[in-house]
């Protein structure tokens, strides 16, 4: 018995106990497979009993979200949900990855990390040794837009948990010492990144999809990490831990008034600031695509990441955009995964998403494959994006894609932990207030025309980038019956390049220029 | 896709009272928390076992099947094969087509899966609440009357194939987790060889073995049903009995368990990984099985030294020392003879020896000084707390039970298992620490990057 939330590295755990899930996939109504002869079984079939039939889902409605100011203009929001005495808080500072400054990628994650090595009060050591002793847990990270401090404890420790929170993200010591730790411990994490695969194609894939624009750093890198020094912690955190760019949720058995109460306590003495807007660079518009192996002599597969910017969270063509998507890829009954791997065995997976995102995020499908069918993968994925939107879904494909969509929604509730998260969400990307309790409707009402209009608008493959992660002398030329392939080596070091070999009628259209 | 990164993967800890924390009514809160878990028991006429647990927070109901077979009931030359089985259970059954397991439930509004472990293989899901049913129906469907095909099994079989290069074979460390136990457990079969199995036992996998399997173990009195949610348990009942209740029962093999590992000499090996970029290291003692007397010390032991940021090994070797990138200690919870391990990578420029030296010696101080009383209160209020968190959602509480049903013969055990916990001792901590520690007992694996310096070792 352990936890492991502490872990950072891609490890399953302890040796133990390999849990190795099934996830099947499933083929959609009306494309039954030809059987062989051989299916002697399912050929001897005696009519089928059907399953019972759907009911209709029961209403929900999800809990009350109380709104409160502090004095400095941070907002509380509380959801009482009382089923068990626990309660999660969670601190957002509206400024991520996306506000570190260009000469130091990932200063925001350092700074998440280094607001638990110690407080100007005591030790890094002794804030855990108190979070543990109480039974609680404390984390601190950050993504893209935000960076976060969390708590989750059992209900009677909330003031005490709430005070532990606040000190721990108001006064940080940074001290030179401990960031010395953490600079190696960094270092060393991201020479072990480096090895992973579907790490280096997401990496690259974000900084080729997004150039220059913040989003296009996933991760700090080794040359950030060295050059990073305390002044540049103690300011960031300066400018971007106040009242008024940051809010509070807490949702478990609390009262809003309490917590109110407590928040002014602990966070009301906090400066109020401003709000930071970090600036955006323009991200590249291809017009062609794009095939960019990264190669990884020695791997056994093939991992494959495509897509295009696509769409901002709060664009209200978001909802329709998803349902298309869980037609595409969204999940294991959709149709990249039941082709890939239910009916051509390419794969362990493969999947799509729109990535939610304050500016414009991307559409993405990913999958990894065994080495050899890597241009047979390939292949298979632009033909699911090319009809995804040349013809809308089959009438039975929408009715499931939206059913799953709301039916599922209860099951994104059922922690007080998953109701903060939805609050984050709402708060982050500025979405109406009722945006939750109108959503399942919302994706009720979507009609097959709309979901083949947006997906036509926000996916495509005919501008697509394409990023590829192997063992690119088994497959990288033969992809050139797809586009333009770039062979780099994991360093971003130019090993090779092939020139477009699309059949004509294929193209695009799109000027086909050299490859920069 | 869960961008935010707040919920991260707790692990479910079955766990203790700490009654010492807060205030003496939030404590009886949480005790009443837990005894208020209402948990009833059937069973059918064919042997399936049932347990229901009601909780209306939210409206859905998770549904879990455990089997009473897992990876340790496989013969030699088919490791693998409870897993590749598993696989087999969602390709359609006597009125279920082919994958339809799954599109059923997902377009539905729910969630399934299933995974094999050493001691069980499970299947569950959650579905919105008015769709018990369907939940009932399929996983009925499917233990009455597997769809067993050539084409099925051949693409099953690379799919497993293409998850163990995707998951073991292409990742850093995770082969030498394999590699830990077979090291280990030597002759002992059923926890020496992997649950993932050997590529050429996956190749060499006939279709008939199937067939053979699920007559063999898929029976209803080889299994246990579990339903946690927003549900009536007449109308379950009555779903159960209709869908299950014509199940014939057979007679299915208990599980011949072998002598336990025997163990008379230190066992070392230092095995290669292309895809680490640090040394790293495993070390395995044989300890008792779950829930065994001494196991509640061992797991105590475990969180003290390496639970958490203020554990005395992450204190001392990540952050002191700074020898380690990360280190975990902890019981592997088995149902048989089970393994306390440490595994921990190594910082750059440090060797395994020099962490290895510094774990031995703390196990050693424990068995010699003991544990502090604030350590050992510490490590009672995580088990408490992670005990109170564990119990949230439908699908945890439904595993949990199902698993207790299976292993231990009563669901109800589940809430009983806090007394355990609490009644360890800083002496029982200590006694256990001087002796399961022996020299003799102990195996070491060092992991080093890159390949091996001569010729091709496996």
């Amino acid at each position: 018995m352990m936890t492991r939330h502490r872990f950072r590295l891609a490890v399953v755990g302890l040796g133990a106990v390999l849990l190795l899930a099934a996830c099947g996939g499933s083929k959609s109504s009306g494309t039954t497979e030809p059987q062989s002869a051989k299916d002697v079984n399912a050929q001897a079939e005696p009519k089928r009993e059907p399953p019972p039939p759907p009911t209709e889902a029961k209403n929900m409605s999800l809990p009350t979200v109380h709104v409160d100011e502090l004095s400095n203009g941070m907002q509380v929001n509380t959801i009482v949900t009382d089923q068990l005495p626990v309660v999660y808080a969670t601190l957002v500072v509206r400024s991520g990855a996306e506000s570190d400054p260009a000469r130091l990628p990932g200063l925001s994650g350092l700074v998440a990390q280094m607001l638990k090595e110690g407080t100007t009060k005591r030790s890094g050591a002794s804030v855990a040794e108190e979070i543990e002793f109480l039974g609680a847990d404390l984390w601190a990270s950050s993504d893209e837009e935000n960076s976060y401090v969390g708590v989750r404890a059992l209900t009677e420790q909330f003031e005490r948990v709430m005070g532990i929170l606040a000190e721990v993200a108001g006064t940080p010591a940074f001290s030179a010492a401990e960031l010395a730790k953490l600079k190696r411990r960094e270092l060393d994490r991201l020479a072990l990144s480096e090895r992973e695969p579907s790490y280096i194609a997401r990496r690259a894939f974000y900084r080729q999809l997004y150039g220059k624009h913040p989003y296009g750093t996933v991760d700090t890198n080794p040359q950030a990490v060295k050059r990073v020094r305390r002044q540049d912690l103690l300011r960031w955190h300066r400018d971007h831990f106040v009242g008024k760019n940051a809010f509070l949720v807490v949702a478990g058995d609390v009262d809003p008034d309490q917590v109110a109460e407590a928040a002014q306590k602990a966070l009301g003495s906090w400066r109020a600031g401003k709000r930071v807007v970090p600036s955006y660079a323009e991200p590249p518009r291809p017009s062609d695509r794009h095939i960019l192996v990264v190669d990884r002599p020695g791997s056994v597969q093939s991992v494959i990441y495509l897509g295009n910017l696509a769409i901002a969270r709060a664009n209200r063509e978001w909802i329709p955009l998803v349902v298309a998507n869980q037609v595409l890829g969204g999940s294991a009954a959709s149709r990249l995964f039941m082709d890939l791997r239910e009916k051509r065995s390419l794969t362990y997976g493969a999947y799509s998403a729109i990535v939610g995102r304050v500016e414009v995020g991307p559409f993405v499908a990913y999958a990894s494959v065994r080495t050899e069918v890597t241009n047979e993968a390939l292949g298979a994925f632009f033909e699911h994006l090319e009809r995804i939107h040349l013809e809308a879904a089959e009438p039975a494909e929408l009715v499931n894609a939206k059913r799953y969509l709301s039916d599922s929604f209860p099951l994104k509730v059922d922690t007080p932990g998953k109701l903060s998260e939805l609050v984050v969400e709402l708060r982050t990307f500025g979405l109406p207030d009722d945006y939750w309790d109108r959503y399942r409707q919302a994706i009720r009402k979507t009609s097959a025309s709309e979901a083949q209009y947006v997906a036509r608008s926000y996916i495509r493959p005919k501008s697509a980038l394409v990023v590829i992660v192997g063992q690119a002398a088994d497959f990288a030329q033969s992809l050139q019956e797809f586009g333009p392939v770039t062979v780099v080596s994991p360093d971003g070091e130019l090993k090779a390049k092939f020139e477009d070999k699309r059949p004509k009628s294929a193209g695009s259209g799109a000027p086909r220029g050299p490859i920069q | 896709m869960n961008r935010i990164r707040i919920g991260t993967a707790w692990g479910l800890l079955v766990a203790s009272a700490a009654l010492l924390v807060g205030t003496k009514g939030a404590a009886q809160q949480n005790a009443v928390a837990l005894s208020n878990l209402q948990v009833s028991r059937a069973s059918l006429e064919n042997g399936l076992r049932v347990v229901m647990n009601q909780d209306h927070t939210v409206p859905t109901v998770a549904i879990s099947v455990y089997y009473d077979v897992g990876s340790r009931n496989e013969a030699k030359g088919r490791s693998g094969f409870a897993h590749l089985f598993e696989h087999m259970m969602f390709q359609g059954s006597a009125n279920v087509g082919k994958g339809e397991h799954f599109s059923l439930i997902i377009n539905r509004g729910g969630s399934a899966n299933g995974t094999t472990s050493n001691d069980r293989t499970n299947y569950y899901q959650t579905l919105p609440s008015n769709e018990l049913a369907l939940g009932l129906w399929l996983e009925a469907d499917r233990m009455r009357s597997l769809a067993i095909t050539q084409e099925n099994f051949e693409n099953q079989r690379m799919t497993v194939m293409e998850e163990r290069r995707q998951r073991i074979d292409n990742q850093p460390y995770i082969p030498s987790m394999l590699r830990i136990n077979e090291l280990a457990y030597g002759d002992y079969w059923p926890y020496a060889h992997s649950t993932i199995g050997d590529m050429q036992d996956l190749l060499d996998a006939p279709l008939e073995a199937v067939q053979q399997f699920f007559d063999t173990y898929y029976a209803p009195n080889n299994a246990v049903l579990s339903i946690s949610g927003d549900f009536s348990p007449e109308e379950a009942m009555a779903l159960v009995r209709k869908y299950f209740g014509e199940i014939p029962a057979r007679e299915t093999p208990a599980f011949v368990e072998p002598a336990p590992p025997v163990q008379n000499a230190e066992r070392t090996e230092t095995m290669y990984d292309a895809n680490a970029t640090l040394p790293a290291f495993h070390i395995a003692y044989h300890i008792p099985p779950d829930r065994s007397p001494d196991h509640y010390p061992l797991e105590i032991l475990a969180l003290v030294l390496g639970d958490g940021e203020s554990s005395r090994l992450y204190q001392s070797l990540v952050k002191e020392k700074e020898i380690c990138q990360d280190v975990a200690i902890g019981t592997d919870d088995r149902r048989g003879p089970d393994l306390f391990s440490a595994w921990a990578v190594m910082a750059s420029g440090h060797a395994p020896k020099e962490a290895q030296d510094a774990i031995l010696a703390e196990i050693a101080t424990i068995a010699d000084k003991g544990i502090s009383d604030r350590e050992l209160e510490k490590a009672q209020n995580r088990i408490h707390a992670a005990f109170v968190f564990g119990l949230q959602s439908n699908m945890s509480r439904s595993q949990r039970l199902a698993e207790y049903e299976l292993y231990w013969g009563d669901a109800n055990l589940l809430k009983l298992e806090l007394d355990h916990y609490l009644a360890v001792t800083a002496d029982d901590v200590k006694r256990v620490a001087g002796t399961y520690f022996n020299a003799n007992q102990r195996t070491v694996l060092d992991v080093q990057p890159g390949t091996a310096p001569d010729s091709e070792e496996k």
